[in-house]
């Protein structure tokens, strides 16, 4: 249940969401809940971070070049000539951007390269990020050409 | 809340669209001033006010100013809030259906070269394959390119070609590739084969190649003003006006010789002042004097007496009076001053830069300044030379201490039929101190 009080925000859900379509078949969306549900602390920092791995420039009203810099798009990474080395070197520099959410004091980012023949995902990336209450959490999320998903969630 | 007329057409930029609804908010005790960038809520506060000014700052801003002359304008123009490619918008649209005056658009500029084979073979140059190239560099870096265009008196040889034998020279029209004056070219300037399918032919031009930008927004309003006086009888000095640079069907007045559109834009009618029972109008474009060509056209067109390419001509003037078409008498000013600015202001640009921004301001001011001048009195006035100081302060923010020391007085002086020519070298009659 959503807490209005959370120090760290009460917002709309957005984020990794499934849902049972009218064919019975389970979909899986990344975006605000149709039920209009609600999220609050750690919950709605997790969905911030995958916000902005999802995004490079954010429009913004009197900012320079009307956009600021919010995060990284780490769907763009997947292409040809991505070596384990050159992931876990992006990856790393992922710490920082996740950093810039006001709500989040330190943050580590490592990844895997997904070896399996047909794997549904390019790469995934380990975050680990320490609030400014004093919460860790820590996230799984798979990335392919097209999507960014929340695999595994914990705290 | 109490609107002015200028507050329909004045734009809110997105800053103040999205200010003025978090006050709404606020008022309405919605705390919203303090939200982490990118979550949900927050992003509706970037959405809402730029909904807003797509719907405000283009739509209905346009939709105002549609009704107004003096605010209208077309994609392209400056102040336009729509976009800056170069179309018909509001303004040619006011212009057509309540003025029935056309707005001149862009024309590619076109020619005749002169190509010569120096191959040692024949060659057959097709239509629209042949493109050449501009010797001289354009403002932004590139060289203007022209492509040959269909003729069929020409192209006659095998498979629609031009047969071209070793060491034998053809006349080809071209076009240019840019619309405007852009591509402007003077006697042998086209110079330079880019085609290097038909191997080593040498081209030229013996006539300059020239085209026309669109017609000035003020220029064309000035038309549309004056449209009205067309169907008046007892030919009044509009009508003049009018038949000087607009043609019967409202379109743009073309030369007799058929080389292009009058450039004339402001015109002196001198109805009985100099002389009862004669009317003389006086004719000027944005440089000086009319040339010849727009002074034969303006005249057909004013007399009513067909002459070249212009078999339908509009005929003002009453037939019991004395007429003439004469191009203005130039009188050339020599503007001398100088000019301070800080250097934080300047914003890096050399005195020289500074300088020819002064020079380009003044030169705007000259090319719409009337024939004979302000204040007139039997159509002589005065050209006031602190009017001059006001126009080299404005140029740029952050001029300060203007001063003109030449012309010396406080005005000079225009004869009837006289139009202003302005004479400022930006390198030696300008001096802008950096401080």
């Amino acid at each position: 249940m959503a807490d209005p009080s959370s120090s760290l925000g009460y917002d709309w859900f957005y984020g990794t969401y499934q849902y049972v379509d009218a064919d019975g078949v389970t979909q899986t969306t990344h975006d605000m809940a149709p039920d209009g549900r609600s999220a609050s602390g750690a919950d709605l920092v997790s969905s911030a971070i995958v916000h902005r791995l999802t995004t490079d420039l954010l429009p913004l009203i009197d900012s320079e070049e009307d956009n600021i810099e919010y995060g990284e798009d780490v769907r763009r990474w997947v292409g040809a000539g991505l070596t384990a080395d050159a992931l876990a070197a992006r990856a790393a520099a992922l710490g920082p951007v996740i950093e810039r959410d006001p709500r989040v004091l330190s943050s580590e980012v490592t990844s895997e390269i997904s070896t399996a023949a047909g794997a549904l995902f390019i790469f995934k990336l380990f975050i680990s990020a320490q609030l400014r209450t004093g919460e860790t959490i820590d996230r799984v999320i798979g990335v392919s050409d097209v999507t960014v998903q929340l695999l595994a969630e914990g705290r | 809340m109490a609107l002015t007329i200028s507050d329909l057409w004045t734009r809110l930029t997105k800053s103040e669209l999205k200010e003025s609804l978090l006050d709404i908010a606020q008022a309405s005790g919605l705390p919203v001033r303090d939200w982490v960038v990118g979550q949900p809520s927050e992003r509706w506060l970037e959405v809402i006010p730029r909904v807003l000014d797509q719907v405000l700052g283009t739509v209905i801003l346009q939709a105002v100013q549609g009704f107004f002359l003096d605010q209208a304008t077309d994609p392209g123009d400056p102040g336009d809030p729509t976009q800056t490619e170069i179309k018909a918008g509001w303004l040619s649209e006011l212009g057509r259906q309540w003025f029935s005056t056309e707005r001149r658009g862009q024309i590619f500029a076109t020619g005749t070269i002169t190509v010569t084979n120096n191959n040692a073979t024949t060659q057959y140059l097709a239509p629209g394959e042949l493109v050449v190239q501009r010797s001289t560099v354009a403002d932004d870096g590139a060289y203007p390119t022209y492509t040959s265009t269909a003729d069929d008196t020409i192209y006659t040889g095998p498979g629609g070609t031009l047969e071209l034998l070793p060491a034998a020279s053809a006349d080809i029209p071209v076009q240019a590739d840019v619309i405007g004056t852009y591509s402007n070219a003077s006697s042998a300037q086209i110079t330079v084969l880019v085609t290097g399918t038909y191997g080593s032919l040498a081209v030229t031009n013996a006539a300059p190649a020239l085209g026309e930008d669109r017609e000035d927004a003020e220029d064309y309003r000035e038309r549309c003003r004056r449209a009205p006086a067309r169907t008046a009888s007892g030919a009044p000095t509009a009508s003049y006006e009018y038949a000087a640079t607009t043609a019967l069907d409202g379109t743009p007045l073309q030369r007799p010789d058929g080389t292009g559109v009058v450039s004339i834009t402001k015109v002196f009618v001198d109805d009985a002042i100099t002389e009862a029972g004669s009317v003389t109008v006086y004719c000027a474009d944005g440089d000086g004097a009319a040339l010849a060509a727009d002074i034969d056209g303006a005249h057909a067109n004013i007399t009513g007496i067909p002459d070249g390419v212009l078999t339908e001509v509009m005929g003002v003037v009453p037939g019991s009076v004395d007429y003439a078409t004469e191009p203005a008498v130039e009188n050339t000013i020599n503007v001398v001053g100088t000019m301070k600015i800080k250097t934080a202001d300047a914003g890096g640009l050399t005195a020289l830069e500074l300088q020819t921004i002064i020079t380009d301001a003044l030169a705007e001011y000259f090319r719409t300044f009337p024939i004979g001048g302000l204040d007139q009195l039997s159509g002589a006035g005065k050209l006031y030379t602190g009017d001059l100081v006001g126009i080299a302060k404005d140029a740029r923010p952050g001029f300060y201490a203007p001063v003109i020391t030449t012309p010396a007085g406080s005005s000079t002086n225009l004869a009837l039929g006289e139009v202003a020519e302005l004479d400022s070298d930006p390198s030696t009659d300008w001096v802008v101190t950096i401080t």
